[in-house]
């Protein structure tokens, strides 16, 4: 195997290790594992959501939180009263960008939100949007970093407390 | 004691002024009259003046009683409103919901009209319509608006109605020197839309005893001095104001005490007025959010939720601030879900035979006193004509109306 070969090979293989890591958080948000999905961040992720509003000509952001925050929240989420409907995720990798030092990388992911009712199970699309993630290779391998989950959809009903 | 079928379609034993009959929320012959006699002949916010901020921008709104309205900043700063309607063949004339046109062109025709809704071009006039008709007969209508009370754009479709300031009163004196010490902006704007009757969302707005619906209201306010002092003050128009209270954000585990303020505030103080037919100013120290409600039918309703800053805020500042704001409103913030799942409750059994709703708190006007919801009623009854509490017997039926009591139509 040539030099270069070898280096597409390894790219290639990072590539399908973060895009890994991007799908195992999508099945255990899927399953309301938030601690679960918190253990595939390092200590420092940050997640936000935003939007683009045409009404206001404004880019909004609609929840941003640090590690801490992120955490608390998750913590607290049982003391409130939420709706208890499923959230599915439909998701696509489309793009991952591997930096040169081979320890960091960008992803793009289109992103579908189902929302099943408990009652009756009755499905709609809730949101569709992209997360922007940013992951980081340690010692337990590809960690995210950061996720930025860019809605297109505004309107959202009566919301939600998950992190989506 | 559980109730027979007797018993629970009985009014209850209190003054009318105590309940409300279901049918209010359910029957499309009541929302009608409301979009008649009450929301075509109220003030109501259209948008913020941040939102129109330069000499033709525009922004439309979709106003409760029916009509598409595009509200324009003309080049003399004057911001005026008009149906989004080319008086031509009907066709909507704006279609992106905020924007910037010197001329407003509708792209049917090519109709042109300009920022005072003139109409200034009729493409090939003279050849179609020679002396009989001109850009003089075509032009928009205009409805009233008047910007005031924090830079809101408040639109009246009644030629004929009250100043802005007669209708609002004395209801935002006490929080207005926060609302105009400085220009303010919005940050955020969402529309949920909720199967649920409008009056119900407003009804939530004017009563603070589903408190205990709110872990964060619970920790941050129930349990602090002074929350069960706060008192109502009813006002004419059928609008409310609550009395103020210093909130313990801290209280909730992870979140903080607010370092910002709007001008004149105390930190961490929150000031909050219900306006008459479904607006609500609610000023917690460093944030402001204004909801406005549309009905889109007796159990449809679209409520409007803005999130506003000082224009001159520093970008950490207005960070800090929209970072308050979305702790607990916003799509994702930890009261508003709640608020919202309250009312969607309330819908989901819409005509399903519930009850009368009562509203007979009486705790001398403080917090949990029921009494801005019965003040609002009392208005709803004076501009409709009938009491809320048997809307189809007080002052005439409901024009074809069901008289069966609780489902309507």
């Amino acid at each position: 195997m040539t030099p270069a070969a070898a280096t597409r090979e390894l790219l290639d293989s990072m590539r399908r290790d973060v895009a890994e890591l991007v799908y195992a958080t999508v099945l255990r948000l899927d399953a309301k594992d938030f601690v679960g999905w918190l253990e595939l961040c390092t200590n420092d992720f940050t997640y936000a959501i935003r939007a683009w509003s045409p009404e206001i000509r404004k880019d909004m952001t609609w929840l941003e939180h640090d590690r801490e925050g992120i955490d608390t929240l998750v913590r607290q989420l049982p003391r409130h009263n939420t709706d208890q409907s499923t959230f599915t995720r439909h998701a696509t990798v489309y793009a991952v960008a591997v930096d040169e030092d081979g320890r960091t990388a960008t992803v793009v992911t289109a992103v579908s939100i189902y929302r099943t009712e408990l009652d009756g199970g009755r499905t709609e699309i809730f949101a569709v949007g992209r997360y922007h993630d940013q992951a980081q290779l340690g010692a337990d391998g590809w960690r995210l970093r950061s996720r930025e989950l860019r809605l297109d959809t505004r309107s959202l009903g009566i919301g939600t407390h998950y992190p989506l | 004691m559980a109730r027979n079928d007797s018993a629970w379609t009985s009014a209850p034993a209190l003054p009318p002024t105590h309940y409300v009959d279901p049918a209010l929320y359910t029957s499309a012959d009541i929302l009608a009259q409301e979009q008649e006699k009450i929301f075509a002949r109220t003030w109501v916010i259209a948008c913020h003046d941040s939102e129109v901020p330069e000499r033709y921008d525009y922004r439309l709104y979709r106003h409760p009683a029916g009509k598409n309205l595009a509200i324009v900043r003309g080049d003399d700063d004057v911001v005026r409103a008009f149906y989004n309607v080319c008086p031509h063949r009907g066709n909507t004339i704006l279609y992106n919901p905020a924007g910037n046109a010197k001329h407003l062109v509708c792209i049917f025709h090519s109709f042109a009209f300009d920022c005072k809704g003139e109409c200034v071009a009729i493409p090939r006039e003279k050849a179609g319509y020679q002396e009989r008709l001109s850009k003089a007969d075509f032009g928009l209508r205009e409805v009233r608006a008047e910007t005031g009370f924090g830079g809101f754009v408040y639109v009246n479709l009644d030629d004929a109605a009250e100043p802005l300031a007669a209708f609002i009163g004395e209801a935002l004196d006490d929080m207005l020197p926060s609302l105009e010490a400085e220009p303010l902006e919005v940050f955020s704007f969402h529309r949920a839309i909720v199967p649920t009757n409008y009056k119900l969302w407003h009804d939530t707005n004017s009563e603070f005893y589903h408190d205990y619906m709110h872990y964060h209201n619970r920790q941050t306010s129930m349990q602090q001095p002074g929350y069960f002092e706060r008192r109502y003050t009813p006002y004419p128009n059928g609008h409310a104001r609550v009395g103020d209270q210093v909130v313990k954000y801290e209280a909730y585990e992870g979140f903080r005490s607010r370092t910002l303020s709007f001008p004149g505030m105390v930190l961490n103080q929150w000031k909050m007025v219900d306006l008459f037919p479904g607006m609500t100013y609610n000023l917690r120290g460093s944030s402001l959010r204004i909801d406005t409600v549309v009905p889109l039918a007796p159990g449809v309703t679209a409520i409007e939720f803005r999130g506003l800053g000082l224009r001159a805020d520093s970008a950490e500042d207005r960070r800090s601030r929209v970072h308050d704001y979305n702790t607990i409103w916003g799509p994702f913030g930890r009261n508003l879900h709640e608020d919202l799942l309250g009312v969607l409750g309330q819908g989901r059994v819409l005509g399903m035979g519930q009850t009368y709703y009562v509203h007979a708190r009486e705790e001398d006007g403080t917090i949990h006193d029921e009494i801005g919801m019965r003040h609002f009623y009392a208005e709803w009854g004076r501009r409709m004509g009938r009491a809320a509490s048997a809307p189809w017997h007080a002052n005439g039926a409901v024009a074809n109306g069901s008289a069966h009591r609780g489902e309507g139509s």
